[in-house]
């Protein structure tokens, strides 16, 4: 392996958050409660890696995720919604930013949604902003 | 943040370098998020805080995954 470039697999990611989202339905807010933000394991091949470029110091990685609502789906669910209209909505970043002194990433990029029956892609954006 | 106690960034990469696992935490309290919802559900545009982290394993020579 090059000690200037390393390829790598992304093999875990695991996040959630816990501030309310409020989310309107049929005239109705509701809280959306927990949005968990999980590695799509079933990925294909070749997904869920990226580079790290020391020369650079720059690192690229696409993350293959899955966004839930699993609180806010429930809810949904017990007014009678189609289970399958409350899947986990797939996306996929692609994210960019430099490798700092700690080597910790300035990762942040955009998010390209799948097509979801609720979080339909035109309307629904999701990105990561930059941070460590 | 790399999620290695006390373990410097050169230390860090050497633990790459050797095709070591390693952990990242994100911040808790830094706006990581940008969420858009579809207008059915408001259309409200959030900027959230996300606590987790990610983890990589580097691919050495003749053992990628791909």
């Amino acid at each position: 392996m090059s000690e200037q470039i390393v390829n790598f697999e992304i093999t875990n990611l695991a996040a959630e958050v816990n501030e309310s989202i409020s989310l309107e339905w049929q005239g109705k807010s509701f809280d959306s409660g927990l949005l968990t933000v999980e590695l799509d394991d079933s990925a294909p091949g070749g997904a869920n890696q990226g580079v790290l470029n020391y020369s650079q110091r720059r690192a690229t990685a696409e993350f293959h995720l899955r966004l839930r609502f699993p609180e806010f789906a429930s809810t949904l669910e017990t007014l009678g919604l189609d289970p399958e209209l409350l899947r986990p909505v797939s996306a996929v970043l692609h994210s960019e930013g430099d490798i700092l002194d700690d080597h910790s990433f300035a990762l942040s990029g955009r998010c390209d949604l799948a097509a979801h029956p609720l979080f339909r892609a035109e309307e629904t954006k999701a990105s990561i902003l930059p941070g460590r | 943040m790399p999620d290695v106690g006390s373990r410097s960034g050169a230390e860090i990469r050497q633990a790459v370098l050797e095709g070591k696992t390693v952990s990242w935490r994100f911040i808790p309290d830094q706006k990581r998020l940008r969420f858009t919802l579809p207008k059915m559900f408001g259309g409200r545009t959030y900027e959230v805080c996300l606590k987790g982290g990610y983890t990589f394993r580097p691919i050495v020579s003749g053992s990628a995954a791909c």
